[in-house]
């Protein structure tokens, strides 16, 4: 009882390609990607702040990438080593020297290799935490923009919560009362800060679904049979992330700030070398007044540089993605 | 034997000012390979009637009575799920304003493959091939396929629309003002495009507009609704020929004659009667020129008047009184 097929029936396992030759979509989908690729910087190349928190950013990525490397060329040292000169007297408290560029903590370990190699951790944390974050509070934010009535309701009241606690305060109960009590791990310590900021990327996105959901597009995907995962997946998300994206940006430079504040209060796990576990040290072995100026310093411009890199590549996203910022 | 049957089709719509009876007792029917067109002004419910045969009514709509007959089924009866199935493989449709119907952020071929994914249960790649076989048949390079709506002109979008209703083969294709956010020149492409794809595949066609030249070029037969009701249905020929009902001739008589004299059109005084509390009677007795006593008391019901032209106006069953 269905009209005439206008075209043959597909064969089964069919590949189409445009010129009659098989073309690699894989070829395909890379030039795609390149052309686009051309477009957006650009377009991004414009704002000059956004490039110079790139350049932050791919800076500080060259060091945490370059760790290993230079530690086996036998140029930094080993991070966990404690030092001792050749009548086995361990080397603590050393100002900058030849060999020790920026000194050595309290148990003699090397502070230039541990700064270096405590990129790696603090990248790692701050990306991770981040993409926790953005998990949830995208998820929260697309069921209960789309879902509506009182799913939406308890939803955001849940977020509320989370929005009205300061964020340090919160991670700190989490910190302390999460089971195991009173051990922070590194992937215990990731999780804090991740659930510490996910409720105003909710709040976010749920605002964008409940502008997206009413365009016609999705009344049409609706008609042809499309579910509602389909509907949030294929046509709502796709239309938000953008902006997710460059709030993800943005809350990984949060999440570091708020690594730093949890080490330097000393709910960090004392395995991991993170540039806030390192100033912690220097504070409670009173690095200043000993004239270890750098032991403080150097963390601190560090945090700070790369909280600054985030903080330039973020703004410049959201506004390019952002559509209130726009000024296109 | 009609391919769909519409039979006193009630919609309504609950709102915080009360009961809306947008569609309010409507009759049509579409012959198999012919051309409906529905028309009436903005606001008399003509989407929503369309919306209601979709199954596609918002979360405050619903079928108040009535019946939608198609191949045996009544789909005022069908379930979610029994019509999720049926729309597209056999009613599809065209939505008001191709701008935004069309997803921003993803390529126009995977949109136009998406119900054939759906329905046809095919992969992507297989369901591709039907996707440039239906671009060519709309008219638009297949290459195009990898772009982003924003890329397409207005037309090129209406066309994708109409690429994307035929991607399940469809019986029926409702068009929904497929024309008016366009020029004139496309207009006459876009329909003319639907006319050949109607010839060529066999489709029936339900094409809404409030522009009776698009009607009178595209269609077999017609009905014209006011607030919510059907007031005339028959040929093309028929209504613009011999319209019968007040109404009809006052919609023919706001439309701008080319040959005639070079005055401005006449236009209907008053405004579409509220769908919350419609008029008792004949809705239309508030603006008709020829209205008496009976048109506020009595209803008139949609009577023959020729073969295969009905109306409903009381000036059939009863002269006027001398006035």
């Amino acid at each position: 009882m269905i009209s005439p097929v206008p075209s043959p029936p597909i064969p089964k396992g069919a590949r189409p390609s445009l010129d009659g030759t098989t073309t690699s979509p894989l070829r395909m989908r890379a030039r795609m990607i390149l052309e686009r690729g051309g477009v957006f910087w650009r377009v991004f190349r414009q704002s000059r702040l956004g490039v110079i928190g790139l350049l932050i950013l791919l800076g500080f990525l060259v060091v945490a990438l370059s760790a290993p490397a230079l530690a086996a060329a036998g140029i930094l040292r080993d991070p966990f080593l404690i030092n001792e000169d050749s009548q086995g007297r361990i080397l603590n408290y050393l100002g900058p020297t030849e060999s020790f560029p920026l000194g050595t903590d309290q148990v003699g370990r090397d502070l230039l290799s541990r700064m270096w190699f405590g990129s790696q951790y603090t990248l790692l944390i701050g990306i991770i935490a981040s993409v926790i974050s953005m998990g949830l509070g995208t998820s929260v934010g697309l069921l209960a923009g789309y879902a509506g009535g009182w799913i939406d309701e308890v939803l955001m009241r849940v977020t509320d919560f989370f929005l009205v606690l300061p964020t340090l305060v919160l991670a700190l109960i989490l910190a302390v009362t999460l089971p195991p009590p009173g051990v922070v791990d590194l992937w215990k310590l990731i999780f804090v800060i991740g659930i510490s900021l996910w409720a105003s990327t909710a709040r976010l996105v749920r605002s964008q679904v409940l502008t997206i959901k009413e365009r016609q597009f999705v009344l049409r995907a609706q008609a042809i049979g499309a579910g509602h995962g389909r509907i949030i997946a294929r046509h709502i998300f796709p239309n938000a992330f953008s902006l997710v994206f460059a709030e993800a940006i943005l809350t990984i430079a949060v999440a570091i700030l708020t690594e730093s504040f949890l080490a330097f209060i000393g709910l960090a796990p004392a395995d991991t070398i993170t540039w806030g576990n390192i100033l912690q040290a220097a504070l409670a072995h009173d690095a200043l007044e000993q004239g270890l100026v750098w032991w403080v310093v150097m963390p601190g411009l560090l945090i700070v540089g790369l909280v600054y890199g985030f903080t330039l590549l973020g703004y410049a996203l959201d506004e390019l993605f952002n559509p209130r910022l726009r000024r296109r | 034997m009609a391919l769909l049957d519409v039979k006193g089709l009630q919609v309504h719509y609950e709102t915080r000012d009360g009961l809306v009876r947008a569609v309010d007792g409507v009759d049509f029917a579409l012959r198999e390979g012919e051309s409906l067109g529905l028309a009436g002004e903005s606001g008399c419910g003509k989407t929503t009637a369309a919306l209601a045969i979709m199954g596609l009514l918002p979360k405050n709509g619903k079928i108040a009575s009535g019946s939608i007959q198609y191949a045996g089924y009544d789909l005022a009866k069908f379930s979610d799920s029994q019509l999720r199935g049926f729309r597209w493989k056999h009613i599809s449709i065209i939505f008001q304003g191709a701008m935004n119907a069309l997803n921003p952020v993803r390529r126009v071929g995977d949109q136009i493959a998406e119900p054939i994914i759906l329905h046809d249960k095919v992969e992507k790649d297989a369901a591709m091939l039907r996707v440039w076989d239906l671009l060519e048949l709309v008219g638009i390079p297949r290459e195009r396929a990898r772009e982003y709506p924003h890329e397409f002109s207005g037309g090129m979008r209406q066309r994708v629309m109409i690429a994307m209703a035929l991607a399940c083969n469809p019986k029926i294709v409702i068009a929904d003002e497929p024309v008016t956010a366009l020029d004139v020149m496309i207009q006459a492409q876009i329909l003319e495009l639907l006319e050949r794809l109607k010839r060529e595949l066999k489709l029936s066609m339900i094409l809404i507009s409030h522009d009776l030249s698009v009607m009178a070029e595209t269609c077999d037969t017609m009905a014209i609704m006011y607030a919510g009701k059907t007031v005339e249905t028959g040929s093309v020929r028929d209504i613009f020929k011999q319209p019968n009902h007040p109404y009809t001739k006052d919609l023919i008589a706001a439309f701008p004659d080319i040959e005639g004299p070079p005055n401005l059109p006449a236009y209907i005084p008053g405004l579409l009667p509220s769908l919350i509390e419609p008029p008792p009677g004949c809705r239309f007795h508030t603006r008709c020129k020829y209205a008496w006593q009976r048109c506020i008391d009595e209803e008139p019901p949609l009577l023959p008047v020729a073969d295969g032209h009905a109306s409903a106006c009381h000036l059939n069953t009863s002269e006027p009184p001398n006035r």
